[in-house]
């Protein structure tokens, strides 16, 4: 039996609507012009080469003398974690009352291509920490590590766990040979050398090519379509124009991190067999004594829950919880529900701690 | 009569003739000879005529010309496609028309294709040259064929999408539900096109396919840069291979001179542990003098019979333990290292 019933009215009908959106698209996108992002005050207080120490300002009394330093991926700027007024995992965090700090990486050049990872989580992650323990008098800090800067954190958490009082990775890959990783896939067969001698740094544009093509009918098509439905919400338009920005607005990689990340983690899956070495020490994920706060998302397409969860088969500690939240990759952190859900779990996992 | 329609004729004429000309000739089999003598009638002109028989010379070699090239079947597109990624034949070669050698004749014992021509050494002086050129081109045929092969895996993508698509629109399972907007269709679409790219991505030879796609690109961009270079070497200009260099001894005197400052540091704090020491020591040899004395007197009374009284020890004296929190609250933070910037004005660092 013939599945779709539309019948001649309905079909004039949304016809007439999709004319009436598409005009009204035009008008509201005109008039929306560029978004901009951020909603939270804050200052730098260090820059380490090309990355930045933000301190948030508290919205209300500090509730935890512990700091907690966010820890964002290379690919895409940090913006996502504070994208706008309602849609803000900072925000939400800083309204229950944590100190939160954030590296962000900035827009490395072409002097950057020699940016190793060693530098990156050995001397920047590892500046940054110290900074932060000595203003707020912490001998450990908490660190909450997004994405790539989850797998930094663990990384870091691994090398210096003396520094480090909690750990909470987001939607972070550790297992990078899952049998769902699409991404690792396609960089399985790629020569990372010849790429990053031809390119220098990676720019942004590939990176996001790469990120399209994991599913490009939604991701390139379906998405422009359905933001029509959304055609005569101003917020809405603004809060689309928002994710586009932050989508594409993506810095390049710095090729030597990339040559290590692509290479060590992805192609060899040098993580879990305890064979990544950074800044002349071997990264152990047994070193992880810290409590350690898993997070992940049931649809991720980037890093499915497998990459994630394959955390608690290698960390050291017996204090480790994961959480799932329903959504993708980028959804746990800009959806109206995971606005409220995710901030509550983290802020309850450490009041307990 | 007047000129406009005289002109107006004219160009009726013309067209009628080019298109009877083209019209009558456009079957497959036509033959050069065939359109060159139609071509004269339509002229007006007799087929041996004089300039006819030249014409007609002539047609015979471009129609051996063109049979042998292949070009016939192909379009010129094809033929563009087949030069640089698929069939390797150099197609110009003309057969012997029985007036002298054939081109084929003439070269004889030369390269007969080009890829035979990029296997020839390079020899001379600008032998470096020519291997720099012939990377590039090697690069070019190998990205096409790389494209051709990816876009090949991808057809069949969107052929099992469509026949999901028909099945999914003409049956309905339990627990589906009917379509009823022209969104659902096209939402149906999306999801199972999807999936069937993702079906195919997700196999060993997309991933291999792909993995060469992605390594002919960058190869090729790096046989472009290095010739890039090499030009504007020769032109006394910077090039990216100086500036690569130029970065990388940057990174590494950055990474000694980072060394070098924690060495300086650890020097400053060793002399000034030692200094301490020496001071100290200093303090406690005249605390000690004395003490000394006491402790005479205290050994005295120590010896005196009866009496439970000891001298306690000077290291009973020291500091108490540091605390376990980190006191460096009056301390600027660590900026031994050189790039790292505190900024002092816009800080306000909070104390719990």
């Amino acid at each position: 039996m013939p599945r779709v019933r539309i019948s001649p009215q309905q079909l004039g009908n949304e016809i007439a609507e999709l004319q009436r959106q598409l005009g009204c698209a035009t008008k509201n996108l005109a008039q929306a012009k560029d978004a901009t992002l951020g909603s939270c005050q804050r200052d730098a207080v260090c820059r380490i080469g090309s990355a930045t120490l933000y301190h948030y300002k508290a919205l209300t009394n500090v509730g935890s003398s512990v700091p907690v330093l966010i820890v964002y991926a290379l690919v895409n700027r940090p913006d996502m974690v504070d994208l706008q007024h309602d849609r803000s995992l900072v925000r939400a965090l800083l309204e229950r009352g944590l100190d939160l700090y954030l590296i962000d990486w900035g827009y490395p050049n072409g002097a950057d291509r020699a940016t190793t990872l060693s530098d990156y989580i050995c001397r920047y992650i590892d500046s940054c920490v110290d900074y932060i323990r000595t203003t707020s008098e912490q001998e450990r800090i908490n660190l909450l590590g997004i994405c790539q800067g989850g797998t930094f954190s663990a990384c870091y958490s691994a090398l210096n766990p003396k520094k480090i009082r909690n750990l909470i990775t987001t939607v972070t890959p550790i297992d990078f040979h899952t049998p769902k990783d699409m991404l690792s896939h396609l960089f399985r067969h790629v020569d990372v050398d010849l790429m990053v001698d031809s390119s220098g740094n990676i720019s942004g544009d590939l990176l996001n090519a790469m990120f399209l093509s994991l599913k490009p009918f939604r991701l390139a098509q379906q998405k422009y379509v359905h933001m029509l439905d959304d055609v005569d919400d101003e917020e809405s338009m603004k809060m689309f124009l928002r994710m586009e920005k932050w989508i594409f607005d993506s810095p390049a990689l710095a090729g030597a991190a990339f040559r290590e990340f692509a290479g060590d983690f992805y192609q060899k899956n040098n993580l879990i067999k305890g064979q990544v070495r950074l800044g002349g020490h071997g990264v152990h994920l047994n070193n992880i004594d810290m409590p350690v706060l898993n997070i992940y998302a049931r649809d991720d397409h980037l890093v499915p829950r497998d990459a994630s969860l394959a955390l608690a088969k290698y960390v050291g500690t017996s204090d480790y919880e994961a959480i799932e939240f329903p959504g993708g990759h980028i959804g746990i952190y800009v959806s109206s529900r995971a606005h409220i859900v995710l901030p509550d779990a983290i802020q309850a996992w450490l009041s307990r701690r | 009569m007047n000129g406009a329609n005289d002109w107006f004729s004219v160009q009726q004429d013309l067209w009628r003739f080019w298109r009877n000309t083209f019209a009558e000739h456009s079957a497959p089999k036509t033959t050069a000879n065939d359109f060159w003598s139609e071509f004269l009638k339509n002229l007006g002109l007799p087929a041996d005529a004089p300039i006819g028989k030249s014409l007609q010379d002539l047609s015979s070699a471009f129609q051996a010309f063109y049979e042998q090239s292949g070009a016939q079947s192909k379009s010129p597109f094809a033929q563009f496609s087949a030069l640089f990624g698929g069939a390797p034949q150099w197609p110009f070669s003309v057969p012997n028309t029985g007036n002298g050698p054939s081109f084929s004749e003439w070269g004889l014992g030369t390269p007969q294709s080009f890829a035979d021509l990029q296997d020839l050494p390079p020899l001379g002086i600008f032998r470096e040259w020519q291997s720099a050129h012939r990377e590039v081109i090697d690069a070019q045929i190998a990205t096409n064929k790389a494209s051709q092969a990816l876009a090949r895996q991808l057809a069949p993508v969107y052929q099992t999408a469509f026949k999901r698509f028909i099945k999914a629109i003409n049956t309905k399972d339990d627990g589906e539900e009917d379509i009823t907007s022209l969104r659902g269709l096209y939402d149906l679409w999306v999801s199972l096109a999807e999936q069937a790219y993702s079906e195919k991505v997700m196999t060993d030879q997309y991933g291999k396919v792909f993995g060469k796609y992605i390594n002919a690109n960058a190869r090729l961009r790096l046989a472009t840069q290095s010739l890039l270079d090499d030009a504007a070497e020769a032109m006394n200009l910077p090039n990216r291979r100086e500036v690569n260099a130029i970065i990388e001894r940057q990174h590494l005197l950055e990474e000694q001179i980072r060394e070098l400052s924690l060495h300086r540091e650890s020097v400053a704090l060793s002399t000034a542990l030692q200094n301490q020491v020496e001071s100290l020591t200093q303090r406690v040899e005249k605390i000690e003098r004395p003490q000394a004395r006491v402790r005479k007197i205290d050994r005295r009374a120590v010896h005196r019979p009866g009496s439970g009284q000891s001298t306690p020890p000077i290291a009973a004296t020291k500091r108490p333990a540091a605390t376990k929190k980190v006191s460096r609250k009056k301390t600027k933070p660590r900026d031994s290292e050189f790039d790292i910037g505190v900024f002092d004005n816009s800080t306000e660092p909070r104390n719990h």
